[in-house]
């Protein structure tokens, strides 16, 4: 199974698994190239290995949190749309934050939606993301249905614009 | 003060099983010092401990009640009911909880329990801070310059402060807490002071009765390990430095001084072990000072009558177990009988402490709770963890959010925290925030290294807030994530393990990242931003 991924310096990274504890990542980037590869140790390490240098990263998923630690010290890493979904003021549209394949529509153009309502669910690499509305409105045009492949950012359903107060 | 032969009742007798009045680091701590002498362990464990690891270390546990220490770990009865029940012979306190609560120590004794800590009369004795310092000077130890404020005329005020000498603090004589303290540096600001001083005393403590002592600049905090047998016989185990404190919690414990020179050191030990011989102390104790680096004067502060936090320091530098030996001397014996004591007190090398905190520095320090889904403590030659926790268990919001004590042993000091630095980079804690970003950076400075530190250090380089999560020493926050960025493998293999995603960083607030990531951006940087129903730490 292959799995392509895009970060916002443009770098496309590619990940083919090779079994269950292995991994091929091949990153085209745009100052960077790198071929890799990582597995896991035994005892849970990550070992990445680059350019014929192998470190080693340590990851936890908790739930929608992931920790990493390598030489750089800990980080800790959230669910990126939940940054979104609390940063983002009132917007008109909902859109995948990861390339993946939709698997629920639950509006169709024309439904009243309230802040909050799921109105699409993608799925990538296993994981169901709901994808709700950002605040109360109309459904303006829903531009995907079951089983599409869909694009991270790109919008999947419009909701009318807020009239004018 | 009472003599000792007063001192004898309670403080030494049978003590085959123990029962650990406490939980965490310190309560495995004294569970392993029970092995090394062979004696069994009794924990106790309130319901959010249940699994706890002093727990899993203990011979035997008992339940003591509900996760508030105030029903549980701080109820003499609870205490007393469970060393029945287990059939122990003896107590140890630990640090903090009870260890300090002379009615308890009393009940313990009353039980007919061996009490594995000072006599009650030294407990009560050395909490009023004036009498420890009545007791200071008929034990011919310096203390700070300091005089009650009788004559309130400026003419009588003046000569006082001058007597005293600038810089002097006013302070209030009942109450605590630094409220109404002022320092004053000459003599044009010292009645304003004094009357505003009187003013605060006044409406917070019902009285405006003052006194002014000697402000000591740059000071140290220079604390003396002691210990006494049931014998008379008293000694010292040199000194630890912990200057290094935020808002009166230390974070970083030394030992020995690296201020002192070899004649003020023999000085500083002797001064406190002249006050434990006066107060015919039994058991560890430690007798702390300020040193004032300017005039190169120690000054007695108070004496704590416990086992401190920091104890495993002056172990590495000593040689000397200091659980172990608090054991033997509540047995009866001498020290003198034992190895480390046969001969004069040798200090070996230098030993660095460092507290690790469930806490985020960048938010202020805020406690964290969670699970320790992933712990990875140091190891290696020279590296002692002292935790109460390992990979899997809960961090509660009961009890006090520390971890672990990370210390390491050098040849000399530089040696030590090298040790130090290299074994917290070694440490690996997922599930909670933790201080290590900030413990590095504190060892890592220059004043650190150069031993250039007094109380005052940590608040004067953070204010309120110290390195978080993600902002590791030699980041050089170039980009947002990718191949390119900072944390390109943490970025890279994130992705490749097929984690799910997309993934945000969520450090604290002053990692150095960049943010600012284009919305389809899946893995991206996003320091210093709280965010979210999942954002903030639980």
């Amino acid at each position: 199974m292959k799995r392509e991924f895009t970060n916002a310096a443009g770098d496309v990274l590619t990940v083919a698994a090779l079994g269950a504890d292995a991994w091929l990542v091949q990153v085209e980037g745009t100052d960077t190239s790198l071929d890799g590869a990582l597995r896991r140790a035994p005892d849970g390490t990550y070992l990445l290995t680059r350019d014929g240098l192998t470190r080693p990263v340590q990851i936890t998923r908790q739930g929608d949190t992931v920790w990493t630690t390598t030489a750089r010290g800990t980080a800790r890493w959230r669910r990126y749309e939940a940054r979104r979904g609390s940063a983002g003021g009132a917007a008109n549209s909902v859109s995948s934050p990861m390339t993946g394949k939709v698997v629920v529509v639950n509006v169709a153009a024309g439904d009243t939606v309230s802040a909050g309502d799921v109105l699409v669910v993608v799925e990538a690499m296993k994981m169901e993301q709901p994808l709700a509305a950002p605040r109360d409105g109309v459904v303006a045009k829903v531009s995907c249905a079951v089983g599409d492949l869909v694009d991270g950012g790109v919008d999947l359903v419009v909701l009318a614009p807020e009239e004018a107060a | 003060m009472s003599t000792a032969t007063q001192h004898q009742a309670g403080v030494t007798g049978p003590v085959t099983r123990v029962l650990i009045a406490n939980r965490g680091e310190i309560a495995a701590r004294v569970a392993r010092a029970c092995k090394v002498l062979g004696v069994e362990s009794v924990g106790v464990y309130s319901e959010a401990d249940a699994d706890a690891r002093h727990v899993r270390m203990c011979d035997v546990a008992v339940p003591i009640g509900p996760a508030a220490a105030a029903e549980s770990y701080l109820v003499p009865e609870r205490i007393l009911e469970a060393a029945r029940r287990s059939g122990a012979d003896a107590v140890h306190p630990g640090y903090g909880f009870l260890s300090e609560n002379m009615a308890f120590a009393r009940a313990v004794i009353d039980a007919g329990l061996t009490w594995i800590g000072p006599p009650p009369a030294a407990i009560g004795g050395l909490e009023g801070k004036t009498d420890a310092k009545a007791v200071a000077e008929a034990a011919g130890v310096p203390v700070a310059p300091a005089e009650r404020l009788t004559d309130l005329s400026e003419a009588g005020l003046l000569a006082a402060a001058q007597r005293v000498g600038y810089p002097v603090l006013v302070k209030p004589e009942h109450g605590g807490g630094g409220k109404g303290m002022q320092r004053v540096d000459a003599p044009e600001t010292l009645v304003a002071a004094v009357a505003a001083a009187r003013r605060i005393a006044k409406a917070a403590f019902s009285s405006d009765a003052l006194f002014l002592e000697r402000y000591v600049e740059r000071a140290r905090h220079v604390e003396v390990q002691v210990i006494a047998d049931a014998h008379g016989d008293v000694r010292h185990c040199f000194e630890r430095e912990c200057s290094l404190q935020r808002r009166h919690q230390k974070v970083v414990e030394e030992a020995p001084c690296a201020a002192l020179s070899e004649s003020e050191r023999a000085a500083i030990c002797e001064s406190g072990r002249a006050f434990a011989a006066q107060v015919g102390y039994v058991g560890a104790g430690t007798v702390e000072f300020l040193f004032d680096p300017v005039r190169r004067e120690h000054y007695f502060l108070e004496m704590n009558t416990r086992l401190q936090v920091e104890h495993p320091v002056t172990e590495l530098v000593s040689g000397v177990d200091l659980v172990l030996t608090q054991l033997r001397v509540a047995r009866g014996e001498r020290l003198a009988e034992q190895p480390a004591f046969a001969s004069a007190g040798q200090l070996r090398g230098h030993a660095v402490e460092v507290r690790v905190y469930a806490e985020d520095p960048a938010s202020g320090y805020m406690p964290q709770v969670g699970t320790l889904a992933r712990v990875q403590w140091p190891t290696g030659p020279f590296v002692r963890v002292d935790t109460g926790y390992d990979e899997g268990d809960a961090v509660g919001m009961h009890y006090d959010p520390m971890l672990a004590k990370v210390i390491a042993w050098g040849a000399d000091r530089g040696e030590a925290i090298d040790r130090l630095v290299a074994a917290l980079r070694e440490t690996v804690i997922h599930g909670v925030v933790t201080n290590l970003p900030m413990l590095l950076d504190v060892l890592q400075r220059p004043e650190v290294r150069a031993a250039e530190v007094d109380t005052g250090s940590l608040g004067r380089w953070y204010g309120d807030k110290g390195p978080g999560l993600d902002d590791g020493p030699g980041d050089e926050g170039t980009k947002s994530g990718g191949t390119s960025g900072p944390d390109a493998d943490a970025w890279v293999a994130l992705a490749a393990a097929g984690h799910g995603g997309p993934w945000a960083h969520g450090g604290g607030g002053v990692s150095t990242r960049d943010a600012g990531p284009a919305p389809s951006d899946p893995w991206t940087t996003l320091s210093g931003r709280r965010f979210g129903p999942a954002g903030g730490a639980a």
